[in-house]
């Protein structure tokens, strides 16, 4: 008897020895879309919940999706949809779902996934949303917003009105030129090589790098998280680098002509290659002396601030 | 001495009060003290008082117990002509089951740890590196990707995934309203009457909004109503961190 029962377990951990891994199905679609005549696809609304989105922008007047799902059975991925609705109007809207069947299993968490990238022309505006999963964009000239949860923002090379929301995750800006305003909770923003109206950057906890800044209007806001900023105080703009806890260091360029004001309440601050006169808590100064000044404001309510003059100019890589 | 297949031989016959004292007192002796015939009789007596319970005008036809007593009849013929080999299954079934119970978890204990060899294997092109990226969502292919702290445990479904994401994110977007509040307290004392009156107006009124989409969203959160209750959450968060940051009104 024993040793039926002995043969019996033995034979059934072969057989499971032997069971490969469970095979998801992969599936790869690319689609074509075209613009009517006369029309020109001006807008392009994505939202995946179910995996992550790369937009770029191309010379060709269409919009072309690549996409690859990945379900655990042909079952589910035949409820693994995407749906392109072309408005007449110009706009193109694109969606993923996972259509619900009653008689359907139950999809195991971490199952399933829809990841897109999708190629729009330039001038088209993009507007992408996804929920835990990573949004990059690139190459585009009309701006656009971005929305994720949990999930990584990466803009590269684009242009016009950018606006982005990460409620956990990085964010990291290079070569956006125009009017960027990006907002987190928690994650760490990197921002180099933005020029333009406005810079705009809050996290809430995390720090913010900003390189190679020449903005018109710069605000940074962290909660707790240190803040740094190298960049061009540009004649006539402002600065304003505020923090509650962390750190606030900033470097601008000698040609730059800055009225400055400091405030650290509990921290110290230090200014290096510029005239200072303190009052209380408080530091004020001139650098430069031109009619059009840039107004720089910096504050922390528990960290120090550091603010220094760099000598080169922003485009000079070698400088910064 | 009675043992548990006794029991299930009897329990009908001991249920119905048909079996003599000696046998009844038996059993009765065997059930006090082993929980799983004492089930057993007391899933008998449920089903004897459901039976008793019947409306007594269902009337199964007499033929009905004529194709029973064939049916039987024909199950045991069949059962005397089976073969010495069934015979021995039908005494060692329940030792092989027991056995291949235990296999079964030990089999199970050790694809787990074949798998999890096996993930470093991976060849999946889409796949990240683990602590590649600061925050990746639970949605990572084949899991490969997903963090242990937002990892989905194998049972759970992508509802109750999505639940649970939805849950975590709003306590996010809570916990950090509530620091900011924190903050805003030790804070307001340095604040001129005009900051401090325009900042509770303004903390009312994005308050009002957030409780009506909470109350919009009670039914159950459409992504459609997620995303406005997590944008009312971000205005309000963004609004608190101007003033309590910076001690003034920048918009």
């Amino acid at each position: 008897m024993r040793l039926v029962a002995i043969a019996a377990a033995v034979s059934l951990l072969a057989g499971i020895a032997r069971a490969d891994k469970p095979k998801s199905v992969v599936e790869r679609d690319v689609v074509d879309v075209a613009p009517a005549k006369g029309v020109e696809i001006d807008a392009v609304h994505i939202d995946n919940r179910l995996g992550k989105v790369t937009v770029k922008g191309h010379d060709s007047a269409g919009v072309s999706i690549v996409a690859v799902k990945r379900a655990p059975d042909d079952e589910t991925m035949d409820r693994l949809k995407i749906s392109l609705v072309p408005d007449p109007a110009g706009p193109v809207h694109i969606n993923t779902s996972l259509i619900v069947v009653d008689e359907g299993r139950p999809v195991k968490a971490g199952s399933i996934r829809i990841d897109l990238v999708v190629y729009i022309p330039r001038k088209a505006r993009i507007d992408a949303t996804t929920w835990n999963d990573d949004v990059t964009l690139a190459d585009l000239d009309n701006g656009g917003g971005v929305t994720t949860n949990e999930g990584d923002i990466a803009v590269s090379n684009c242009a016009g009105e950018i606006e982005t929301h990460a409620a956990q995750g990085a964010q990291r800006f290079s070569e956006v030129f125009g009017k960027l305003d990006a907002e987190g909770i928690s994650g760490e923003m990197d921002i180099e090589t933005v020029k333009g109206d406005r810079l705009g950057a809050r996290m809430h906890d995390g720090t913010i790098a900003a390189r190679k800044v020449r903005s018109r209007e710069v605000e940074l806001r962290t909660t707790s998280g240190d803040i740094d900023f190298d960049g061009e105080a540009v004649a006539g703009g402002t600065v304003y680098i505020a923090s509650y806890s962390g750190d606030v260091r900033m470097t601008f360029r000698a040609g730059s002509s800055v009225r400055v004001e400091a405030l650290s309440k509990r921290g110290t601050i230090a200014a290096v290659g510029i005239e200072t006169t303190r009052k209380g808590r408080r530091v004020i100064g001139t650098y430069g002396g031109g009619r059009n000044s840039a107004g720089v404001k910096m504050m922390t309510n528990l960290g120090n601030i550091d603010l220094n003059v760099r000598v080169g100019l922003v485009d000079d890589t070698a400088e910064f | 001495m009675t043992r548990c297949h006794d029991i299930a031989e009897l329990v009908t016959a001991y249920v119905d009060g048909d079996l003599d004292d000696a046998r009844a007192s038996a059993i009765r002796g065997h059930v006090r003290s082993c929980s799983g015939c004492a089930a057993l009789v007391e899933a008998e007596v449920a089903v004897r008082d459901a039976a008793e319970a019947l409306d007594p005008a269902i009337d199964p036809p007499a033929s009905l117990w004529d194709r029973i007593e064939a049916r039987i009849a024909k199950e045991e013929i069949h059962d005397s002509r089976r073969s010495a080999l069934w015979l021995w299954w039908q005494r060692a079934r329940p030792q092989v089951f027991l056995g291949a119970g235990a296999a079964a978890v030990a089999g199970l204990v050790l694809a787990v740890w074949i798998a999890r060899s096996n993930e470093g294997d991976s060849h999946d092109p889409t796949a990240r590196a683990p602590g590649e990226l600061a925050a990746v969502g639970p949605h990572g292919a084949d899991g490969a990707d997903v963090p242990a702290s937002t990892a989905s445990t194998p049972s759970s479904t992508i509802d109750e995934q999505l639940v649970d994401d939805i849950l975590r994110a709003e306590k996010r977007y809570r916990d950090t309203i509530a620091e900011l509040e924190r903050i805003a307290a030790s804070e307001r004392e340095s604040w001129d009457a005009d900051l401090t009156a325009a900042y509770d107006a303004r903390i009312a009124e994005l308050d009002a909004i957030v409780r009506r989409e909470r109350a919009a969203a009670a039914g159950g959160l459409t992504p459609e109503s997620r995303d406005t209750l997590f944008a009312a959450y971000r205005v309000q968060i963004s609004f608190m961190n101007e003033v309590t940051v910076t001690g003034e009104l920048l918009q």
